[in-house]
């Protein structure tokens, strides 16, 4: 799914925390977000997700520019500390599928193939909330990914994991983005991380935009000296 | 000391003996309070959930409000359903003071204020989450209502099962609204009283002896749900 931002304003009790005249996201490729804190990065997801409200601007999605309600459930987002349900770790991964009214043979088919791909099989009958902390952002990129997204959005959903739960989450994300052609938004401090991950990649600073480029020009050759700052360490986030 | 004893033997015979006046008494406070806490549960929930998480002008004011109900006295929510129900009060031409529904309605005013104000500070904190989350993963308004229901589940139904409790104990506003009738509006705590103001004590200690193994029953449930 296609994303145009255009003139996207937000404030908080006055202060602009998000200033944005157009940016877009094009479908099958991974964009990745990056930014010190609080610039603005989880608000723009949070705007494009529908849970914040923008004080003026539009979002568009899809090439057909539908608005938010008519692609709703085509969108699903991550979040850093994703809240599980006080259930299985089976609903947890099914409970958007249930909101669709899906039958049965779906859901099972759809769960057991994500759970196996981020190695939560053993899991499956646990309640969520005994996991770690890793096991339980594969169990929230599980129940993203059975929805079989359009637009996929992740706030820092493998900050602070362990080794392995981002390894695993990093090749998923990847094996899904070749096979369903989604957009994937994904928001991270780590630079590494980035240069791994994006096809395109972004540095917002204090709500705006500060460079945006292919993943290999962004990080080798930036036109920003806030960007080489920032990619260099020099900017403490 | 030996009247009390007495009293005990009485009151453990009409309770085995299946004494249907006794039952009668029981029956129908268990009832009474159960359509109480139902008609209460289906408005005080979604409002509990409302007020916990939206923000609204006013807002402070009405938390404040339903904090102040949930300590109301029964002998003013008595009064209170009594003048609007009595003949001259404006819901008088219903006629249904004195009557089992009057009763129902005092205790709906009684428990609401302690549901809702529960069911508000569970979900104060978590509730935004919860409705996020469901939201995200595509969750209708019903859906989601339901969502965060399941979620605060232990709480809500703490708040349910105290409620009950504070409606089958209460006399002051049953009293007043039932009129404490024979084999139609009396309850278990309206019945003690007036066994005992009668000086019949092994009816009103049998009755008694219910009503605190009813309540050992709420508490034990109520552990349970809370250890749930």
């Amino acid at each position: 799914m296609r994303v145009q931002v255009l003139n996207l304003v937000k404030e908080y009790d006055g202060v602009r925390v998000l200033d944005i005249e157009k940016l877009s996201f094009k479908e099958g490729r991974f964009h990745v977000l990056m930014g010190p804190n609080g610039s603005g990065k989880s608000t723009l997801l949070g705007i494009i997700a529908g849970l914040v409200e923008a004080n003026t601007g539009r979002i568009l999605y899809s090439d057909r520019q539908r608005d938010f309600q008519a692609v709703r459930r085509d969108i699903t987002l991550v979040m850093q500390r994703s809240y599980l349900f006080n259930t299985s770790v089976y609903n947890n991964i099914i409970s958007g599928l249930k909101y669709r009214g899906m039958n049965k043979s779906i859901l099972r088919e759809r769960a057991l193939k994500w759970a196996e791909a981020l190695d939560l099989n053993l899991f499956l009958h646990r309640n969520a909330r005994t996991l770690s902390g890793g096991e339980r952002q594969r169990v929230a990129l599980a129940r993203a990914l059975v929805l079989k997204p359009g637009l996929l959005l992740l706030d820092e959903s493998t900050a602070n994991l362990d080794p392995e739960s981002i390894i695993i989450i990093e090749k998923v994300l990847r094996d899904f983005l070749k096979e369903s052609g989604a957009t994937i938004i994904f928001v991270t401090h780590n630079v590494f991380q980035a240069k791994r991950l994006a096809d395109r990649a972004y540095l917002l600073m204090d709500g705006r935009v500060i460079e945006a480029g292919e993943s290999k020009e962004f990080f080798s050759n930036p036109d920003s000296e806030l960007t080489r700052g920032f990619l260099g360490g020099e900017i403490v986030y | 000391m030996e009247n009390i004893l007495q009293g005990f033997r009485g009151a453990l015979s009409l309770i085995f003996s299946g004494d249907r006046e006794v039952y009668s008494i029981i029956g129908l406070s268990l009832s009474v309070s159960f359509i109480s806490v139902l008609i209460s549960m289906a408005f005080s929930v979604p409002a509990g959930i409302v007020i916990g998480m939206k923000e609204f002008p006013l807002r402070k004011t009405v938390v404040m409000i339903i904090n102040t109900l949930m300590g109301l006295p029964p002998v003013i929510a008595g009064l209170l359903v009594y003048l609007f129900l009595s003949r001259s009060g404006p819901l008088g031409y219903l006629g249904i003071l004195h009557t089992p529904k009057a009763m129902v309605i005092a205790q709906v005013l009684l428990i609401s204020p302690i549901i809702t104000g529960v069911t508000m500070a569970a979900v104060k904190d978590r509730g935004t989450l919860v409705k996020n989350t469901a939201y995200t993963l595509g969750a209708g308004k019903l859906q989601m209502l339901w969502t965060l229901i399941r979620e605060f589940r232990t709480s809500i139904g703490s708040s349910l099962i105290a409620g009950y409790g504070r409606a089958i104990s209460e006399v002051g506003a049953v009293m007043l609204v039932g009129g404490n009738i024979k084999r139609y509006t009396r309850v278990m705590t309206t019945a003690i009283v007036l066994e005992t103001n009668m000086g019949n004590f092994d009816q009103a200690i049998a009755i008694g002896i219910v009503l605190l193994l009813l309540f050992f029953l709420i508490n034990i449930i109520l552990q349970k749900v809370q250890g749930a």
